[in-house]
């Protein structure tokens, strides 16, 4: 088994496709030193990303370890993660100053 | 570490050793373009702006106009405006003589009786100083003299996996050996300014790069619009970048870890050495225009889609962490990090390729966009033109 995929950071929920992807095709990444595989229910561009559990309707997408944005629908665990099913979220300035 | 350049009369040094045609305004770039291709050692920069803006605008054109003559990539400036813009081209002149003793001449269009008789005193007072620029040599300087503007376009995944990181770690590197970087394009830190802001060297710091990227979103706002119907483009979410703050994630990689000692305006002249911040938008042009009249001699520039992109007073490198944009885009493309992804190589030693790389250039190996003599720049707007 060989990875096609790169998760960035343990508390992702998305990793990111280092080839083109099949639907159908598994879904190989390393997570916690470990080769682990999902399906892949749809085609993935390379370069884009793959949902490596379930999603549910406005919930956080988690990729560097950090919000990325948040769904804009279900996302079920091997589909295509794009623009078309999130989107980014308003930023809270005044709360991050020190 | 040293490298070899040109000792300026004002004591900056360059990398290259250009006269500069300049435009005070749009009225004046296509005489100034003609100039140009008249006399060897010489460049111009097409001003599209420069007369009926408001104060502000006028205020970041002729920040750009006195940082690109003030450059330490340019041995003299020759000035030419047309009579009856914002600033003629004597107190053009004279704005740039109040930062930099280099040599300056200036022509009005007006003055001289139309674009032939410009064109004829131009180009004997250009043919003058390239010959004098002709006569410098390089000589060897501390690497303290060196900035570097760090600018990422047409990004893709690959950007933050591969290319970032390594120009990150050239940032890095570069800045302990005591010279300067400049990172810019505050729409792309947004998503990402919390994390960057942990690198200011002080709470003030901290506090302005949180600031900045809240007033573009504000003034943005102040004419009904929202960055996010433009961020990320197309390419982007092409290349698996579907949000501003997936992409901010990634940028925010290049300007490596060491603390940022100053957060500049657009276009403006750094007071401190280390790593820089520079509040410019995240378009290309615009922002490479920007820290090129900051001062920077040299910009590493990282793509995962492939950009074009060049200045006439600096060298631009191309830096790819995406394999088959490399090879798609051979003529674009100076540097090769896919190893990073591919298991080939580390950040960190495609970081110590990319500074051997960055000395060549800097020692006067041209870059791609350098041999095509390309010539790109955007004076960034604060509002309409009146």
């Amino acid at each position: 088994m060989k990875t096609n995929t790169v998760l960035l950071n343990q508390r992702d929920n998305v990793v990111t496709a280092t080839q083109d992807i099949a639907a159908g095709e598994a879904v190989i990444f390393f997570f916690d030193n470990k080769l682990k595989s999902i399906n892949a229910i749809e085609a993935i561009p390379a370069w884009n990303k793959v949902a490596i559990e379930d999603i549910a309707e406005q919930s956080p997408i988690v990729k560097y370890g950090e919000i990325i944005g948040a769904s804009l629908q279900k996302i079920t665990k091997g589909a295509y993660v794009s623009h078309l099913n999130i989107e980014s979220l308003p930023r809270d300035y005044d709360k991050e100053m020190r | 570490m040293e490298f070899m350049g040109y000792v300026r009369e004002d004591g900056k040094v360059g990398v290259r050793n250009h006269v500069l045609i300049l435009p005070t305004c749009a009225c004046a770039s296509e005489t100034c373009r003609i100039v140009t291709s008249q006399v060897k050692g010489c460049v111009n920069i097409i001003n599209q702006v420069g007369c009926a803006e408001v104060k502000g605008n006028e205020d970041i054109t002729q920040r750009v106009l006195k940082g690109f003559a003030s450059n330490a990539n340019v041995f003299g400036v020759v000035v030419i405006g047309l009579g009856c813009e914002n600033h003629s081209h004597k107190s053009v002149k004279a704005s740039i003589q109040a930062v930099t003793n280099k040599p300056v001449v200036s022509f009005g269009i007006q003055e001289e009786g139309g674009t032939v008789k410009t064109i004829e005193k131009a180009v004997k007072a250009a043919r003058e100083m390239a010959e004098q620029a002709s006569m410098q040599v390089r000589v060897s300087v501390p690497i303290s003299k060196l900035m570097m503007g760090i600018e990422c376009g047409g990004s893709d995944a690959t950007s933050g996996l591969a290319a970032n990181p390594a120009v990150g770690f050239l940032s890095d590197q570069l800045v302990d050996m005591g010279a300067s970087t400049i990172m810019s394009e505050t729409p792309e830190f947004i998503g990402a300014e919390h994390i960057l802001a942990k690198r200011g060297a002080t709470p003030a710091i901290h506090d302005q790069i949180i600031q900045i990227c809240k007033d573009f979103e504000t003034h943005l706002a102040g004419v009904g619009q929202d960055l996010r119907t433009g961020q990320p483009t197309p390419g982007n979410k092409d290349g698996g970048l579907s949000t501003i703050e997936e992409k901010s994630l990634g940028c925010i990689y290049k300007g490596g870890t060491r603390p940022v000692v100053e957060v500049l305006a657009y276009a403006d002249t750094p007071t401190k050495q280390g790593a820089i911040i520079m509040d410019t938008p995240g378009y290309d042009i615009a922002s490479v225009t920007a820290m090129i009249a900051g001062g920077c001699q040299v910009i590493a520039f990282t793509t995962g889609r492939g950009t074009p992109t060049g200045h006439a007073l600096a060298p631009v490198i191309k830096i790819t962490g995406n394999h088959g944009t490399f090879e798609m885009m051979q003529d674009n493309m100076d540097c090769d990090v896919s190893g990073i992804i591919s298991g080939e190589t580390t950040i960190d030693d495609a970081g110590k390729y990319l500074f051997d790389e960055l000395m060549t250039v800097v020692n006067g190996k041209l870059t791609k966009a350098e041999t095509y003599g390309f010539s790109d720049i955007c004076i960034d707007r604060i509002c309409r033109f009146i």
